[in-house]
This record gives structure tokens, C-alpha cells and sequence, in this order.
């Protein structure tokens, strides 16, 4: 017996052989029709491709089984010991799950008809009781499942086209130039810019593989995994250093005892201090860097579970007192990590660390820490979140009583804990050899014998392996195809910003099939882009590439004056699917910080510190997190943020302008086209036509090396740049006749001292006094331009 | 587009400010004034406190201390600890508390979710995002954020800040300010409203031209958080400068100085150290002195600052811990948890909503009378975080506004727990 029941009363206890004839309408009791917002099949045009797997959501999944029998037909349902077991939209791949399990049960019969045909009529025993009418287009729909699974249709899916009609795409050069922005904090180079202008859109994705090898990605690619692992949070004095112990690194402070013989600076200013906070700062770095290795080198991203080595610098390595075997090319740069194969208790012990890439990472372990009570299933958790593309704590949304549980060692008896512990648990086992401080430390008696057995899913750890469960629970990970899904809905939000769609949960709600239709249509387009990583030998550059050019990094604009063209439904899943393009992503401190490096050549500096502002005495304050108690970035702009935002366009501006004048032409950031005393007008009030060509060259300049953006003299936004400097320079030309201001600019920007050396300039090209107010009038120019939403945003 | 018709327009596209402005506040920041209502702080023990050691005690094997030391002060049931019995003497006549409260889990995230938004379903604002946003979402810092349950539903942008900065905030203030005190100016004043009124009209004309409801949300949050920038200068005004204490002490009062400046509506504000699976009395304890000392802060600087009348303060935690202590001398998590607020001038005092058995249990109470009944008492009512929260929602008078629509919590069976 299949025992599929279908559309039980909530309150009924029905038992899985109740009698045929059980009357229980299910939750539906108004009636047995089709609601008024789900598609039927009359809207699938006759020349329409409708695949088994679109035909499946739209007309059995929505309108049948997650509205009418899902509340029995689940893991904790009434009907939790029948075949037809539906999991619900918290679980990855969950549609693809169900239809799995439909066709399964579909294939049995009785006299020759499918069960799930006269089940939910109320026959053969059905506990639910009749649920559906014969005929009715509920039935009907089942029916026609059931045939459409004995001959598969399969498309060429051509709704996302449909979804982003009417969207316009950026062009290849708008896509390099937002590429560069997001992946490397820089401008598209004239190199880059003259090949799209000769090769065509052909040369984009060859251009991103390029860029995609650069310094500057590495360093957003760390960003975008820290923002994950968070191991940064032990970057800073010895709090990395402090997560290892001094038996398994005998090593770990070898900065005390340094060795003279191969640093003969040992002994001089302070670089043991220098020494120790590199040192703390590398081994804090492992996991990322891992990433970063993996990456740069083409390798298979799997490797980041499976690796059997660590990353280790100059510093980190003598930690790990690997630094006899590996080689460096320069013995003090932090910067340079490679492969290291450690040994616990020493490089003569022996005993080969456990590696298993970042799983066994300490900083990582250690992020992620575990109590005696806890057991590792935070751990679980965040191997689920990663790895696994599943967030279980969203099977804590379901209620628990906790009054009603009663069952001895309820995480393995309770089908109300089972639901998460039967998931979480094995995982947590797995990191069984892990303890609480992130330390290679067995248990003496093995695992708990009141859990469930170390393993993934139902797969146990054998017991042969029990001493390397990591690296055997990497190799799993790996081989199920969530890890793919998690690794580009990790790059999608890196590069997006935001996470990926997730399946709506409530068949109820009024948007249920826009946004079901949605997420499908996400979802298969992104497992397109899994598809294409995994050609690629699980090369992540592939799935950031693929990405970027996809439709939703590219909408640029939407034109709602256009008809769609489209059914209802269409129109409405491309409304909701509208949300999900476009970035309109506020930079984030470090990227904000990077980007006004790599336009101006150097930070905004705190007065006081020394230090760049942005990453320091403004970090927080500008939604950026510390790793530790601020761990969620603010995504949009508040007004202590928007202020922040001025500031700095004041300060770099102040800094920056009368600076750069005092530089040859050639070598200016800001102002090659114009000197400091060019006025547009001559001091009887009347223009002068040679000036003010050099300085409408320059505005377009600036917009162009700022923002990005291309500007010719007629538009109205040249209009609004030239408008402010005239208008500025005429108003402050008015203070000065009225002596309302001075003639000197504010002391802050003198430019006194060559920025880079630091020397005091020589007199004659110091720049202080401003008589006609143009260098004022540049500074405003600057200041719009740099807290413009183009400067702040991606 | 005037200011007015601006908000308007982000109100109704269901962008910048996902829920329609309600009509004072549109004038309001068209006058650049100031919010008048109350105050929401909101915070969250965390990590998952233990409500026996303060205003549910046991005794016997849920303590360490014995049943017959637990402290009676006026209606409420102490832990016999010097800081819990001298606060709840010092505020019973304010002091509401609710016991037995069912938020149905034992993990954090839903537990903290459930909590302060009333629903354990992912994506549900927390309670004083949703206030900020129904009452005064224009206000430069309506909604100020620190831990706890962060989500904002993108109704408002939650603002991160700290007190113990002046000079910072100073300088943020004023940004047009070469140094924190305004010696000296980046750019005459009047040539700063000319770039600023340029920065607004590029801005208006950049979303005029984008249709993407992605960007045009990022431009329009944008053009609010501009609209508000000189508010900001209110605040310093009402700063001393101290930066002292704990940051639950720092983050309280630079909110009720951006609350006495007009700026702030609502803020919701955390204190760890609760997660005590071991030594769970010696950590327990340490966390909710740390913690009482923080809501004694907010009520005596309000009280200096004149705005004690104005406060509606919430505390609670994602859960609690176990009636017994595990091997560690620990207690793990636990669902049935308790909530204290005190709202002087809207919420009489003085009272104990719900109760748990000896054992922590959760009681059913009847949902008029609001006393505590047996479980035989099938119209009984086990008090969830969705009653709270519409309960409040009703204090605030927000109940119907279109923010509190489009995330309902209303219960099968309300309960009037804060009527008089």
C-alpha cells in the first residue's frame, strides 16, 4: 500500500488505513475549483513549449499538493509513514525533490490506476478522505502529470527572455566599466576600452577572465568570503595566534626567540612588534587565503573542502614551523602565502595535521565555535549555510511545543527535533575530532552514542575513518551538487549584493505563483551558470564571469511605456522578477575606500590618524562591520551615512584640488586641461570663450575620470556641472568684493607639502591664495562630483 | 518635485519607505520639525536569558538558590539578588512583566525573530523598525540599530552610531566643518547649499530617468537620507561627551539624545553574554547586572533629560534556559521565556501578565480576565511574542497603519494585556 493521503483536517487523527469513504474536504471546504490566481492550462499558448518540470509547479505542485496535501504529507504530517512525503520550500532543490517523489508514487497502481489518481478521490482507503472531484481541473491536472511523466517534455526555456522584456541591458562597454567597479574598485583602461571598440561584445568575457587575474580581485574576492567566514575578526593583535595551543605549534611566538641567522633585523627597532602583528595576521588569514589560492590558480573550487595543505606566509610558516620547507621569494612579505603540508607538535613529530581546506582552518573553527552542549551543531549549521546552499535553522520556523515532548532522547525520537537534528546532527558528528578551541583532539570514547553517527545524511562515517572525518565529510560535500548551487549563490550575491531568490512558502499568498514563477525561472537560469562552472572544472572564475554578463547584473533601465506582449501570468512574474535585476549597491567602506585610491591616487585620510577614515574612524559609522559585534553590513544610506558621504567629498576635495595644481599638467588627477587661475570671465564680467572651452574640457573630464561617464556639452548634466562652477566662482568673486571671505582658501587645503614625499613644496609653487575664487570653484565641482549617487553606488 | 510631493511619490512606488507616509509626517519633514511621539527602545538579552534569576524565580532544582529566599516586591516574584530586588523596588510602580511566554523554539535567529517582530516567519521587521517606519520614517535616525533582531524589511535604514565618539559625530554632523568644533569651513556656507542643491537636482533627474525599482530604491533612500542631513546638527546639542560605560549604556544614550532632538523614533539594542551552557549562574549573572544597569541608565537619564513620560522601554531575549542545570553547571536553551517593559504615561504598572509552573512550564491564561487558569481550561491562552506585539502595536496606535497591514501579527484570539 502506498498510503497516500491527501488533504487530512488538521485536527483529524487519521491513521494511515483509515476505511475508504473518511469525508474530510481538506482545508479547501469552499469548493473544489481552481483558485483565481494560478494559471490554467488554457493560458499555454498551442505553440508553447510547457516542460514537465514548469507543468509540475504550475498545475500540480501550487494549485494540489502544497495547497491541499501538504499539511499531512510531510515529514511531520499525519501522513508522515506514507510514500508521498513532500519536503516544503526550506529545503534546497525542493521542487526537484517533489517531483522525484510524485513520479515515484505515480508508478503505482491498483486495477490498473495510478494511486495518485483515486487517492485523493477518496478511494483505496485514502485516510484524507475525498479531497478532489472527478474532473475537476485539480484531477484533471494529476492526470495529465501522470501521462506527461510516461513521455518527458523538456524546453529550451524561454521565459527568462520573457521575464526581462522590456529590460535594457547595459552595453559591453557599460558592463566592463560596472564590472571594473564591482570586482576591482577601478575604471575600465583604454587598452580594455579600444578592444570592445574593435573586437566587439566578443572581447567582454575574454577582457573579465584578465581582470579576473589582477591584484585588486583577489582582494574583493577575500572581501566577499570574509564577509561569510568572518575570520577576520582575529586579524588584529594576537587573537589569532591565541587560538592555537602552544603543544600542537611549539612555534606559534617564534617572533620572541627571533632567528638572527635569518633575520638579522631581529634585533633592531621594533620588529619583533612588527613581526608579531604580521604573524597574527597570517594565520588569521588561512581560510581566505585558501580561497584566494585556489582561485588565482585555476584550480577546482572543490579543492576549498578537500584541500590537504594550509596557506602560510613568511610569518605564518614559522608558526607552523613549515618555513624549512617552503619557499619564499621574499622572506618579509606578508603578502606571499603558498602550500604548506603541517605537522602537529612540531615539523619532527609526525603527525600530519588532519587538513581538509577550510574545515579544518583553526580561525575558521574557531569562528565557528562549539560548546559541550552544543556539540558541533553550529558548526553543522554553518557547513549547511556555506556548503550546502540550506538554511536549516528555516525548519526552526515551524512552532514547537516544547510541553508536548515526551519521548526519550527527543533529537532522536521526536519527530518535532527530528525534522532539524536528523539534518544537522550527523554533520555536527563529523566534526567530532574538532574540539570547542578549534583543536585536533579525538574524543577518548568516540562520538556520543545518544546522537546520531558522524556522517552526511544518511551516509555513516566508517569506522575506519573516524580519525580523518573532515576529510572524508569535505569529499561528500563536494560531490553533492549543493555545494555547486551554494558556490554561485555565494558569487551572485557577492556580485550582486543580494542573496538569490527563495522560494515563497505560502501557497496562500496572493503573489504565491508570480513569485514561485520567479524564483523558478532564477533558479533555472543560475543552475545554467552551475552547469557552466562545472564544465569548467569547477572553476569559480567561470561562475563570476557567467554572472556578469547574465541579465541581471546587466539591467540597466526598464521601459514601461512598451507593452509586454505577454499573458497575465507572464506580466505579473516579470513584474516581480524586475526587483531582482539591477544593483543599485551601496559600496561598502573598504570598496568606497579602494575606489577613491584607485581614482585619486591616494586615501582620505583621518587628520588625526594618519589612517584611511573610511576604514577606521568611520567604518561603523558608514555600515561597515567589525567582524565581531557588527557582523551585518547596512546596506542602504541613512543620513549619518549621506553625511559621512559629504565629508569625505569635502575633506578628499580640500585635499586634493589646490594640490594637484600645483603639479605639471601631465601629471595631474584632476585638472589636466585647466590652470588654477583660468576664469571664465574677465573682470569687467565678460566670458572668455578660450577659458571656458579649457574648463568645459576639464568638467567633462572630471565626470569622466570620477564617475565614469561620458558627457558632451549639450546635456543637461555638463549643464548642471558647468552651472554650479560659474555660479560658484561668481559667488564667491561677490564674497570677496564684499569681504565676506578671504582671499586664502581654508588652511586645511594649502597645498604646502608634495603629498608623496611628504617635503615642504617650494614657495613659488605652494598654492594658498585663491584671488579669483576658481580654485573654490573646483573644489565644489570635486566635492558634487565625488558624494554624487554614481560615486557612491555600484 | 517639491519634498512633499517626493515622499509622496516614494511612499506610494513602496521604495525608499516601503509603507505610505502617514500625512503628519510628510508635513513634518517638510518643516524640517521634529518627532514628537514616543520613544521605542527596545532590547535584547542575548543569546537567551534566564528569567528565573530575575523576575520568574523557582527555587529548588531550577536555582541555586532555595524557593523560600525568593523576594516579593509588591506583585512581582524576585530572584533573592541585590540588583534584581533594588530594581524591581525602585520601578515596580512602572514595571510590567509577562511570563510564560511560548516563542515555540530553541534556536537563536527564530527565537530572536519571534521575539520582536511577533512571527516566526522570516523577513518580519523588528518592533521598533516597524514603529520608526509607521510613526516618523523621514527622521534622519528614526530607527537606530545595534545587534539583536536587525531586520528593517527595508521599511526604514537602520542608523549604526556611537556616543563614546563625540568628535566623530561632530564632525559628521557638521560635515562642511574643517574641524569638530566649526572653526573654520570647507566651503562658504553659501557655496555648500549651492552644491548641495545640485547634488538634489542631479539626483531627482538620475531617478526621473531610471525605472529599475532595484536602483530607484538605492537613489530614493539616497535623497531621503539627504533630506535629513541638517537635522543631524540637532543631535551634538543634546551629547555630553561622556562615552562612558557599557555599550548598551552608550548606545542608550545617544539614542535618547537623537530622540531629544527630534531625530529618533525607535532603536533596538542588545547585551550578550547569556548563552550560559556552563558556569550559568556566575555568567548569567554578570550579563543581567550588566543588563539591568542599562534600563536603570535609560530611565534615570530620562528622567534628567525630561523626557521620562515619553519612553516606552521593552526587554526580553530570544528564549530561556532549562529548568535544570546540565554537567557543566549550564543550561541550554529553553522556549518559554519572559518580557518586562515600562511605559510610564500609556501602560500602567505595577503588574504580572502570565506565569510558568514550577517547572517552566508555560501557563494558559483566560484571555479576558488575563488571570492565569489550569490547562484543563480549553479557552485558555498560552501568551505568544504575536500578542505582545499587537498589543503594542495597539499602545502605539499603529495597528492599522499600512507598515502593521503588511506584516500582521494579529493572534486568533487578541488580548487586551496593556488596556487599562
Amino acid at each position: 500500500m502506498v498510503g497516500l493521503i491527501v488533504g487530512c483536517g488538521s485536527n483529524k487523527d487519521i491513521s494511515q488505513d483509515e476505511p475508504s469513504g473518511a469525508q474530510n474536504p481538506g482545508p479547501d471546504q469552499s469548493g473544489f475549483g481552481n483558485p483565481d490566481h494560478l494559471p490554467l492550462p488554457s493560458d499555454y499558448t498551442d505553440t508553447e513549449c510547457v516542460s514537465n518540470k514548469r507543468f509540475f509547479v504550475e498545475q500540480v505542485w501550487t494549485p494540489v499538493l502544497a495547497t491541499r496535501c501538504m499539511n499531512c504529507h510531510s515529514s511531520l504530517g499525519q501522513a508522515k509513514q506514507s510514500r508521498l512525503i513532500l519536503q516544503d520550500a526550506y529545503q534546497t532543490g525542493f521542487l526537484d525533490r517533489n517531483l522525484e517523489t510524485f513520479e515515484e508514487v505515480a508508478s503505482y497502481s491498483k486495477d490498473g490506476q495510478p494511486l495518485v489518481l483515486l487517492k485523493p478521490l477518496g478511494e483505496d482507503s485514502h485516510g484524507g478522505g475525498i479531497v478532489l472531484k472527478k474532473d475537476s481541473p485539480e484531477h484533471n491536472a494529476l492526470a495529465v502529470m501522470v501521462e506527461r511523466l510516461k513521455n518527458p517534455i523538456f524546453c529550451d526555456d524561454v521565459i527568462v527572455e520573457s521575464l526581462f522584456k522590456n529590460v535594457e541591458l547595459l552595453d559591453s562597454l557599460e558592463t566592463l566599466r560596472k564590472a571594473r567597479v564591482t570586482l576591482t574598485s577601478t575604471l575600465p583602461t583604454e587598452h580594455e576600452i579600444d578592444r570592445i571598440d574593435l573586437e566587439g561584445p566578443v572581447a567582454l568575457a575574454s577582457i573579465l577572465d584578465d581582470m579576473m587575474t589582477e591584484p585588486e580581485f583577489f582582494v574583493w574576492l577575500k572581501e566577499v568570503y570574509n564577509d561569510f567566514f568572518r575570520t577576520d575578526a582575529y586579524a588584529k593583535g594576537t587573537a589569532a595566534i591565541d587560538l592555537l595551543s602552544d603543544s600542537d605549534f611549539p612555534t606559534r611566538h617564534w617572533f620572541e626567540d627571533c632567528d638572527t641567522a635569518a633575520y638579522p633585523m631581529c634585533n633592531t627597532g621594533n620588529f619583533a612588534e612588527a613581526a608579531k602583528e604580521f604573524t597574527n595576521w597570517s594565520v588569521a588569514q588561512d581560510a581566505l587565503e585558501l580561497v584566494v589560492h585556489v582561485v588565482r590558480n585555476d584550480k577546482p573550487f572543490t579543492e576549498i573542502l578537500t584541500a590537504d595543505y594550509m596557506m602560510v606566509n613568511p610569518y605564518s610558516a614559522r608558526v607552523y614551523d613549515v618555513h624549512q620547507e617552503v619557499y619564499f621569494n621574499a622572506p618579509l612579505e606578508h603578502r606571499e602565502f603558498r602550500p604548506a603540508k603541517v605537522s602537529l607538535g612540531g615539523a619532527d613529530s609526525g603527525v600530519p595535521y588532519p587538513h581538509a581546506g577550510v574545515l579544518t582552518s583553526p580561525a575558521w573553527l574557531n569562528r565557528f565555535p562549539t560548546t559541550d552542549t552544543n556539540v558541533n551543531r553550529h558548526r553543522s549549521r554553518m557547513v549547511y549555510s556555506f556548503f550546502l546552499a540550506t538554511d536549516v535553522l528555516k525548519l526552526a520556523e515551524r512552532s514547537l511545543d516544547q510541553s508536548q515532548i515526551t519521548a526519550h532522547n527527543p533529537t532522536m525520537n521526536e519527530s518535532a527535533c527530528t525534522v532539524c537534528h536528523a539534518v544537522v546532527d550527523p554533520i555536527a558528528g563529523a566534526f567530532q575530532n574538532w574540539n570547542n578551541n578549534g583543536r585536533f583532539r579525538p574524543p577518548d570514547e568516540g562520538w556520543h552514542q545518544d546522537m546520531r553517527p558522524p556522517g552526511f545524511g544518511a551516509e555513516v562515517i566508517p569506522a575506519l575513518k573516524a580519525s580523518e572525518s573532515l576529510q572524508w565529510l569535505g569529499q561528500k560535500l563536494v560531490a553533492d551538487r549543493r555545494f555547486v548551487t551554494s558556490v554561485v549563490h555565494t558569487m551572485f550575491e557577492g556580485v550582486m549584493g543580494h542573496s538569490t531568490l527563495q522560494p515563497p512558502s505560502d501557497p496562500k499568498s496572493p503573489d504565491y505563483s508570480a513569485s514561485l514563477s520567479t524564483y523558478l525561472q532564477q533558479d533555472e537560469y543560475l543552475k545554467t551558470i552551475e552547469e557552466a562552472f562545472m564544465e569548467d572544472n569547477y572553476n569559480l572564475k567561470t561562475a563570476i564571469r557567467e554572472i556578469i554578463l547574465s541579465p541581471y547584473f546587466r539591467a540597466k533601465n526598464y521601459n514601461a511605456e512598451q507593452p509586454h506582449g505577454g499573458g497575465a501570468a507572464e506580466v505579473s512574474a516579470s513584474t516581480v522578477a524586475l526587483n531582482q535585476v539591477g544593483t543599485g549597491r551601496l559600496l561598502t567602506p573598504e570598496r568606497l575606500n579602494r575606489r577613491l585610491e584607485n581614482v585619486m591616487g591616494y586615501a582620505w585620510l583621518d587628520s588625526e590618524t594618519e589612517e584611511s577614515a573610511l576604514l577606521t574612524t568611520y567604518r561603523l559609522f558608514y555600515g561597515g562591520i567589525d567582524f565581531k559585534k557588527d557582523m551585518i553590513r547596512v546596506n542602504s544610506m541613512s543620513g549619518m551615512m549621506a553625511n559621512v558621504a559629504q565629508r569625505m567629498a569635502n575633506e578628499v576635495a580640500c585635499q586634493a584640488v589646490a594640490y594637484d595644481f600645483t603639479l605639471p599638467p601631465e601629471s595631474r588627477t584632476l585638472f589636466p586641461y585647466v590652470e588654477w587661475d583660468y576664469a571664465a570671465t574677465e573682470k569687467h564680467g565678460f566670458h572668455v570663450p578660450e577659458m571656458v572651452e579649457f574648463i568645459k574640457t576639464n568638467i567633462v573630464y572630471l565626470h569622466s575620470r570620477l564617475l565614469g561617464e561620458t558627457l558632451t556639452t549639450d546635456s543637461d548634466e555638463f549643464a548642471r556641472t558647468y552651472s554650479l562652477f560659474m555660479g560658484v566662482m561668481e559667488k564667491g568673486q561677490q564674497l570677496l568684493e564684499n569681504e565676506l571671505t578671504t582671499v586664502q582658501i581654508p588652511t586645511a587645503c594649502h597645498a604646502t607639502m608634495d603629498l608623496e614625499t611628504g617635503e615642504e613644496l617650494p614657495m613659488e609653487l605652494q598654492m594658498v591664495n585663491d584671488p579669483d575664487y576658481t580654485i573654490r570653484a573646483w573644489m565644489a565641482v570635486t566635492a558634487y562630483l565625488l558624494s554624487d549617487y554614481r560615486f557612491l553606488f555600484e | 518635485m517639491k519634498r512633499r510631493d517626493f515622499l509622496k511619490t516614494t511612499a506610494l512606488a513602496g521604495l525608499a519607505v516601503a509603507a505610505p507616509l502617514p500625512f503628519s509626517s510628510i508635513a513634518r519633514a517638510e518643516e524640517g520639525g521634529s518627532y514628537e511621539g514616543p520613544l521605542w527602545i527596545t532590547i535584547n538579552a542575548s543569546e537567551g536569558w534566564d528569567p528565573t534569576m530575575l523576575c520568574d524565580p523557582k527555587g529548588g532544582s531550577v536555582n541555586s538558590f532555595d524557593a523560600s529566599e525568593i523576594e516579593s516586591v509588591g506583585p512581582f516574584q524576585c530572584a533573592p539578588i541585590d540588583f534584581v530586588t533594588g530594581f524591581f523596588n525602585k520601578y515596580k510602580g512602572k514595571l510590567v512583566v509577562l511570563n510564560g511566554i511560548d516563542t515555540q523554539t530553541n534556536s537563536h535567529s527564530p527565537g530572536m525573530r519571534h521575539t520582536w517582530s511577533g512571527s516566526l516567519t522570516q523577513g518580519y521587521p523588528t518592533m521598533a523598525a516597524l514603529m520608526a517606519a509607521a510613526s516618523a520614517p523621514e527622521a534622519p535616525m528614526a530607527f537606530i540599530n545595534d545587534g539583536g533582531y536587525e531586520e528593517t524589511a527595508n521599511l526604514i535604514t537602520a542608523t549604526r552610531a556611537d556616543d563614546s565618539k563625540l568628535d566623530v559625530l561632530k564632525r559628521i554632523a557638521h560635515p562642511n566643518y574643517v574641524d569638530a568644533e566649526g572653526a573654520s569651513y570647507y566651503h562658504d556656507e553659501e557655496i555648500a547649499d549651492r552644491i548641495q542643491k545640485a547634488r538634489m537636482e542631479r539626483l531627482q533627474g538620475q531617478r526621473g530617468s531610471q525605472s529599475l525599482p532595484r536602483v530607484r530604491q538605492s537613489m530614493n533612500t539616497l535623497y531621503t537620507a539627504r533630506l535629513g542631513q541638517k537635522q543631524l546638527r540637532k543631535l551634538t546639542k543634546h551629547l555630553d561627551g561622556n562615552g562612558q560605560g557599557s555599550r548598551l549604556i552608550r548606545q542608550s544614550r545617544l539614542t535618547l539624545a537623537a530622540y531629544q532632538a527630534g531625530l529618533c523614533v525607535g532603536a533596538h539594542l542588545s547585551t550578550g553574554g547569556f548563552d550560559t551552557h556552563s558556569d550559568h549562574d556566575n555568567k548569567q549573572s554578570t550579563a543581567m547586572k550588566r543588563l539591568i544597569e542599562g534600563v536603570d541608565f535609560i530611565m534615570d537619564d530620562a528622567e534628567e533629560r525630561g523626557i521620562a513620560d515619553q519612553i516606552v522601554i521593552v526587554v526580553s531575549s530570544e528564549f530561556s534556559r532549562t529548568p535544570g542545570y546540565n554537567s557543566n553547571n549550564g543550561k541550554d536553551h529553553w522556549p518559554y521565556t519572559s518580557m518586562f517593559l515600562m511605559a510610564p504615561g500609556r501602560i500602567s504598572g505595577g503588574r504580572v501578565i502570565g506565569a510558568t509552573d514550577d517547572l517552566q512550564g508555560p501557563m494558559r491564561i483566560n484571555p479576558n480576565t488575563l488571570e492565569v487558569v489550569g490547562d484543563d481550561d480549553m479557552d485558555g491562552v498560552r501568551l505568544q511574542p504575536g500578542h505582545i506585539q499587537h498589543a503594542l502595536r495597539k499602545v502605539a496606535g499603529i495597528e492599522n497603519s499600512s507598515v502593521s497591514k503588511a506584516f500582521p501579527v494579529k493572534p486568533a484570539i487578541g488580548l487586551e494585556l496593556f488596556e487599562d
